[in-house]
């Protein structure tokens, strides 16, 4: 049984045009090729 | 791709030109990028555009150099109504590629319909008010803002599943059900969605279907492609018309000649009886018209002719009053005349002329005129006519006689002349004479009532009366014996001449050619203007 009030939350708020550049300014662009560049860095840091 | 080590290009091998190192994990992350890529590209296919985004964005973790993927986690974005999320990913692209990027197209598409873009954003914060108004409890301005906004923007998933679970929880879940269905449409396997028609089937015990439309839609391409039916038989695509047309050149004119007979019964049962009656009906009304103006013209003339008769009349009264003023005039001339003939003492001619005028043409002082002038010259009038009558009386001409006695017992209606008693008498004797009994009578008659002291002297003449009758004078001195004489009177007349003149040598005073009457009674003469004379 599908309770309203629930289902409500699941509901939020989309953004407007206005909002376009703020979203792609605080976009979190980071993928799996920069965590293993991160991780070889890393890595290296300890070898020295 | 370049190596993630000394950031050399790296090529078809795993390792890197430039360092040697090993890059078989970098070539697998992309590897698997591009998986997920493919994953999605068919999941949006076959609009699974939920499982598309997830599948995208998983790709875009490995790899967010993934510029295809990008653009088509966009276009999904785009085709679920997220336009600026669609725009987020396009401009992100845009800048990891600047050149020959789709991403350019779609954003370029956007910015030039500005009127589009306004309208997206505007059902977007319609959107985000009514999540608003649920918040608050005001679910009827939800409803109201989500039908404007599904009505603007129809690719808004989001906007249709608020908008059924309101409907949902009002229990109209027909209502909530098609939304859930156009949501379907656009996003055929968005969990929330078919969440809510599940839940909408459970509650009231009947499926949803959507191979209808779909059906119907397959059969209407299937209709549109010129009417063949396509199959598949092992590797070959196989089409084969529905229809079997027979494209030979005697069938070919055979049609011709159909269809020319055909257009030809058309025309002949359709056009050309419209046409008739069209010319039927312009024809009548043309007669109807020329019939109006006829009428219209015949009342017209009606009322010339009604105008001519009434100016007629007018002019005729115009010119009787014309006529009765010159004869007025007239009258007025010989008023003035009349006038100046007294004035100048001829009173004779005055009292002729003024006989010849007719009192009734007169008015105020002119009337008075007449009046004066009738009063004064009536008396010479009555002796002109009394002696006109007894001389004619002598003369035996009894007609005449009859005639001035007459106008001069007219001229005298007040009996103011002395001798008006000898005229009507002898008015009375001269048409006793004539043979004018009733006149005479009537004179006679007058005469008695008017002078009863004289009643015998004509008493004898009335028709009837028992007295001598015959003719008047011939009886020597009776009464009807008329005598004109110096002195003695004496009734020797003869039945030719009445009155005999006696001639009386004794005692002549006057002149005995002034003599114009004798009175018969007295003996007394009186000359032409009744003057006594001697």
């Amino acid at each position: 049984m599908i309770n309203y009030e629930e289902e409500l939350k699941k509901f939020h708020p989309s953004m407007d045009v206005n909002e376009a550049e703020d979203a792609i300014y605080s976009r979190d662009l980071t993928d799996v090729t920069d965590i293993l560049k991160e991780m070889l860095q890393d890595e290296k840091k300890k070898k020295k | 791709m370049r190596c993630v080590y000394c950031n050399t290009p790296l090529a078809v091998i795993d390792y890197c030109p430039g360092c040697g190192a090993d890059v078989s994990i970098q070539k697998r992350i992309v590897r698997i990028s591009n998986l997920l890529y493919n994953r999605g590209l068919e999941k949006a296919s076959v609009r699974d555009l939920s499982g598309a985004i997830t599948c995208l964005k998983q790709s875009l973790k490995f790899n967010k150099e993934n510029i295809d993927a990008r653009n088509l986690l966009g276009l999904c974005y785009f085709e679920t109504g997220e336009v600026v999320s669609a725009l987020c990913e396009w401009v992100i692209s845009k800048n990891l590629l600047p050149e020959n990027n789709l991403a350019d197209y779609y954003i370029d598409q956007l910015q030039n319909n500005k009127n589009r873009l306004d309208t997206i954003n505007q059902t977007i914060r319609k959107y985000n008010q009514s999540i608003g108004y649920c918040r608050q409890g005001n679910e009827d301005m939800a409803v109201i803002q989500l039908k404007k906004v599904v009505a603007q923007n129809p690719k808004l998933v989001k906007a249709y599943q608020l908008l059924a679970l309101l409907y949902m929880k009002h229990e109209d879940y027909e209502k909530a059900r098609r939304l859930l269905k156009k949501a379907a449409n656009v996003d055929n396997t968005n969990t929330t969605t078919l969440r809510y028609l599940t839940e909408i089937e459970e509650l009231t015990g009947r499926s949803t279907s959507f191979g209808g439309r779909k059906r119907r839609q397959e059969t209407e391409e299937e209709e549109g492609q010129g009417g063949t039916l396509r199959y598949v038989s092992g590797n070959e695509t196989i089409i084969q018309p529905t229809t079997f047309r027979d494209s030979s050149t005697v069938a070919t004119f055979i049609n011709i000649a159909l269809g020319i007979l055909l257009g030809g019964a058309i025309v002949w049962f359709l056009v050309v009886p419209s046409t008739r009656q069209s010319m039927n009906d312009s024809t009548n009304q043309q007669v109807t018209d020329a019939n109006m103006k006829l009428a219209s013209e015949s009342a017209r003339l009606q009322d010339l002719q009604d105008q001519i008769d009434t100016y007629q009349e007018k002019a005729d009264q115009a010119d009787y009053e014309r006529n009765q003023a010159l004869e007025k005039a007239d009258s007025y001339e010989e008023l003035m005349a009349v006038a100046d003939l007294y004035v100048t003492g001829q009173q004779s001619g005055a009292a002729d002329a003024v006989g010849a005028l007719n009192g009734e043409d007169f008015s105020g002082n002119a009337k008075k005129l007449y009046d004066d002038l009738m009063g004064a010259v009536s008396s010479a009038l009555f002796t002109q006519y009394y002696t006109a009558g007894t001389t004619a009386y002598v003369a035996g001409d009894y007609a005449t006689a009859a005639q001035q006695l007459q106008l001069a017992v007219d001229s005298d209606p007040q009996r103011n002349n002395s001798q008006y008693a000898d005229a009507l008498m002898y008015l009375g004797f001269a048409y006793y004479n004539v043979g004018d009994t009733a006149k005479a009578d009537q004179a006679f008659q007058k005469f008695m009532d008017d002078y009863p002291s004289r009643a015998s002297e004509v008493q004898y003449y009335i028709s009837g009366s028992g007295g001598q009758g015959g003719d008047a004078g011939s009886t020597g001195t009776t009464q009807g014996d008329v005598s004109m004489q110096g002195g003695d009177t004496q009734g020797a007349g003869d039945s030719g001449q009445d009155i005999t003149i006696y001639e009386d040598n004794n005692s002549p005073s006057y002149d005995p050619s002034q003599v114009a009457w004798t009175d018969p009674n007295t003996g007394l003469n009186y000359d032409m203007y009744g003057n006594l004379l001697g």
